[in-house]
Parts: structure tokens; C-alpha cells; sequence
């Protein structure tokens, strides 16, 4: 399994393929994941021997007290071959993420059991994540 | 008072977390890359340039951003100072764009994000922290 931190075009349209196979992410256009690759702080990209796209994450951080974890993806045919833990540890220990103090993510209720295993927790000290939604 | 989008001096930085009771003994060389590091500042401040507040957004800057330092110097608090910040916090997500703004909020400040509109999310999303000295689990 190669592993890639910088994405060509075609990339980014693989990356666009793999959101297409989740409801979640299935409705963003070409452009918007090309703009999530380029504007995300950290990308990480699983190539298989056929340097085909077969899972994908992206973080968000400022390198020293946040990063937050997005669209962990691995493609349907990969799933449940241990390559969403490869991801996170590769993000975990990326080099300019290792230091960073607090790795968050928000996920569906039926992941939570699958991140609990990799060592995070609902427990997050009484502070609870608020949002709003841009009209 | 007004609200620029330079960042704080490591100087600034440091009393401003000392004074938010956030880090006692601020490292300077982690001040120093927290002010150069890639965030969005809104820094306000008074005619003579005074510092009076700090927020700051990290971001993908097409999807979401993240809240991660309000902070009003204690005499100048209860004036408003927090909610314009937010406001141009705000306002810079929606001229990006962006799905939503998130934050964790301090004890005791959930009712002013509440005013702004901020709600909790539910727990049909759970909210996942890992400590950094955990290694991912085996």
C-alpha cells in the first residue's frame, strides 16, 4: 500500500469517486473536493498495487492544539482490511500533526464503537462540540 | 475599536491565554508558531493599538471551521467585545462559504453561543476525542 500526502487532479477525482460511495459526502461536486483537498491542512490518500485510490482522510488543524478528522473513506471493496486504522495512525503520526494536543472527530453513532477501539473516547471532559449552520 | 485579520504578537498571545486561565506558563517558542501558524485571526483592537481581544478559526475553507481562541482582556469584557468578534467570525465563514461553524465552548459560556445560535450537536453524532499522549489502539 503506497501512501500519498499530495494529490494530482486525477487523484482528486478518485478521491471524488470514494465520496460518491458514502451517503454522506455522495452529493459534492468535483470541485468542491478539489477545493476540500487543497484547502485542508493535512490529506492522506491509500493507493493499492494498481495505484488505484483506496482510502482517503483529511484533517484540519493548526498544528498545535487542534486537529480534527474528516471523511475517513476506504472503498467498499477494502473495507474491513484495516485500512481506516492505517489512516489514523498515519494521521496521528504525521509528522506535523504529532505534537498537536487534542485529535477530535464527530462521527455516525454506528462508527463510535470502531473509533473507541483506536483509543477515543465520547468521554471529552464535559466540553461538548456547538455548531451553526450557515444560512 | 476595530478588528483586523493580522495575528497577535507571541507577546500578546501568551498574556492573552494567561489571562483566559487556558495555559499558566505559555512556551515561547510555541507561541511563536501558534502566531505563524495557518489560522484566520480577528484581532481587536483600540485606536492607540491597543490588543482587547483575539478570536481565531481554523479551517478547510470550503466545508467547515473551528473556533479555537475567543478571548477578551478581563476590562474590556461585558461590552460586546466577544459577540462583534463572533460576528465577523461569522460573517467571514459566509462570505467563504462554509457549511458550518464549530466550537468548543468554555464552562459557562454555552447560553452566549446559544445567542448566537450556536447549538449542541446531538449524540446521534457523537463528538470523539483522542488524548495526545494515546498512541492509536492495537
Amino acid at each position: 500500500m503506497n501512501v500519498i500526502y499530495t494529490f494530482s487532479d486525477d487523484q482528486i477525482s478518485q478521491v471524488h469517486q470514494l465520496y460518491k460511495t458514502v451517503w454522506w459526502a455522495k452529493d459534492r461536486s468535483l470541485s468542491q473536493t478539489k477545493l476540500c483537498v487543497r484547502g485542508s491542512q493535512v490529506c492522506i490518500g491509500l493507493l493499492d498495487d494498481n495505484n488505484q485510490l483506496v482510502g482517503f482522510t483529511r484533517v484540519i488543524s493548526d498544528f498545535i492544539y487542534k486537529a480534527i478528522i474528516f471523511d475517513v473513506i476506504v472503498c467498499s471493496k477494502q473495507r474491513g482490511s484495516g485500512l481506516g486504522k492505517q489512516l489514523l495512525k498515519l494521521a496521528k503520526n504525521h509528522e506535523l500533526l504529532s505534537n498537536v494536543a487534542h485529535f477530535e472527530l464527530y462521527c455516525l453513532p454506528e462508527m463510535e464503537e470502531f473509533y473507541q477501539r483506536l483509543g477515543f473516547s465520547t468521554d471529552v471532559g464535559g466540553i461538548k462540540l456547538m455548531r451553526s449552520i450557515n444560512q | 475599536m476595530r478588528i483586523d485579520r493580522n495575528p497577535p504578537t507571541a507577546n500578546e498571545l501568551a498574556y492573552m491565554y494567561q489571562e483566559a486561565g487556558w495555559i499558566e506558563k505559555p512556551d515561547k517558542e510555541q507561541m511563536e508558531k501558534s502566531v505563524i501558524t495557518q489560522s484566520e485571526w480577528f484581532v481587536a483592537r483600540d485606536s492607540d493599538k491597543k490588543l482587547l481581544g483575539i478570536g481565531r478559526i481554523i479551517t478547510d475553507y470550503v466545508r467547515y471551521a473551528f473556533i479555537v481562541d475567543i478571548i477578551i482582556k478581563e476590562e474590556y469584557q461585558g461590552q460586546g467585545l466577544g459577540k462583534k468578534i463572533m460576528n465577523d467570525i461569522i460573517a467571514q465563514c459566509r462570505l467563504l462559504g462554509l457549511e458550518s461553524v464549530n466550537l468548543w465552548p468554555s464552562e459557562g459560556k454555552v447560553p452566549f453561543y446559544e445567542s448566537l445560535g450556536f447549538y449542541a450537536l446531538p449524540s446521534t453524532q457523537p463528538h470523539m476525542k483522542l488524548k495526545c499522549s494515546d498512541d492509536i489502539s492495537e
